[in-house]
């Protein structure tokens, strides 16, 4: 991680943590370029690496059929500071959805193995990173579900005026 | 007595010929009925329910990539408002309208 994330200000997943809590973690991190279009993961695959982006901007895709043709359809995007891939941390640790990146952009690599020995290794650490992960799962089981709302609305809406 | 039965046999089998070869006249087709002065007076609710529009979706093929842009202005616009009832929960954030091109 670079020296300014240090404090874990401005990183998601570390938000909270002291310079001393963070400091076991920076060297589990490892740099990961990827440029405009590249793939990070695919659906289906074993979720081994949770990332931080640093930044651009990267997407996330499922399949949906257009037309009766299978495309990718955007189902959210994220940019500097969010965590992408956190099924390394929950079982059963496979990705749900696929990501490539919309831009050129840096991102920090976690092995989830590792990630979540240092988690045990330091629990009073450990806790708050879980509470931050809680935190991002909350709100995006929070996000879908009112996005999943809005489109039964309009469903009822369309189907019984 | 012979003549005239062979005579009305002829016409019969030459009538069946004539069907099977497409000779017959075909039945004259239904006029189109003058229009009734008064169906001008009729309201429209006559022809549908008042207060409900028929849903017209668009049926237009469109190329696949365009489809996807406009889903993804469509997700981007609804996580806009989405972000919107989460900072603040109510039941008309929840409704409020997003300028999606896919729902307006």
């Amino acid at each position: 991680m670079a020296a300014g994330e240090s404090s874990g200000a401005g990183i998601e997943l570390f938000r909270g943590l002291s310079a001393s809590q963070i400091a076991p973690f920076r060297p589990l991190g490892r740099p990961v370029r990827l440029s405009r279009g590249s793939s990070l993961f695919q659906l289906g695959d074993d979720a081994l690496t949770l990332y931080i982006v640093r930044s651009g901007r990267i997407a996330f895709t499922m399949p949906i059929d257009v037309q009766g043709t299978p495309q990718d359809a955007l189902v959210d995007e994220k940019g500097p500071g969010s965590v992408v891939g956190w099924s390394a941390l929950a079982p059963p640790h496979r990705y749900t959805l696929s990501a490539h990146a919309l831009e050129d952009s840096e991102l920090t690599s976690f092995l989830g193995t590792e990630l979540r020995a240092q988690i045990v290794l330091d629990p009073a650490a450990g806790i708050v990173v879980l509470l931050n992960l809680v935190e991002l799962l909350g709100h995006r089981a929070q996000q879908t579900q009112a996005m999943w709302l809005r489109e039964l609305q309009r469903t009822l809406d369309t189907r019984l005026g | 007595m012979i003549e005239v039965v062979a005579l009305v046999g002829a016409i019969v089998v030459m009538g069946g010929f004539a069907v099977f070869v497409g000779l017959a006249p075909e039945p004259e087709p239904q006029r189109a009925q003058p229009a009734d002065a008064a169906a001008d007076t009729v309201p429209s609710q006559f022809f549908g329910h008042a207060g409900k529009p028929e849903v017209i979706v668009e049926r237009r093929p469109i190329a696949a990539d365009a489809a996807l842009r406009r889903l993804e202005r469509h997700v981007r616009a609804e996580q806009v408002v989405v972000e919107g009832f989460l900072r603040l929960p109510s039941a008309e954030n929840l409704r409020r309208r997003s300028a999606s091109p896919l729902v307006n």
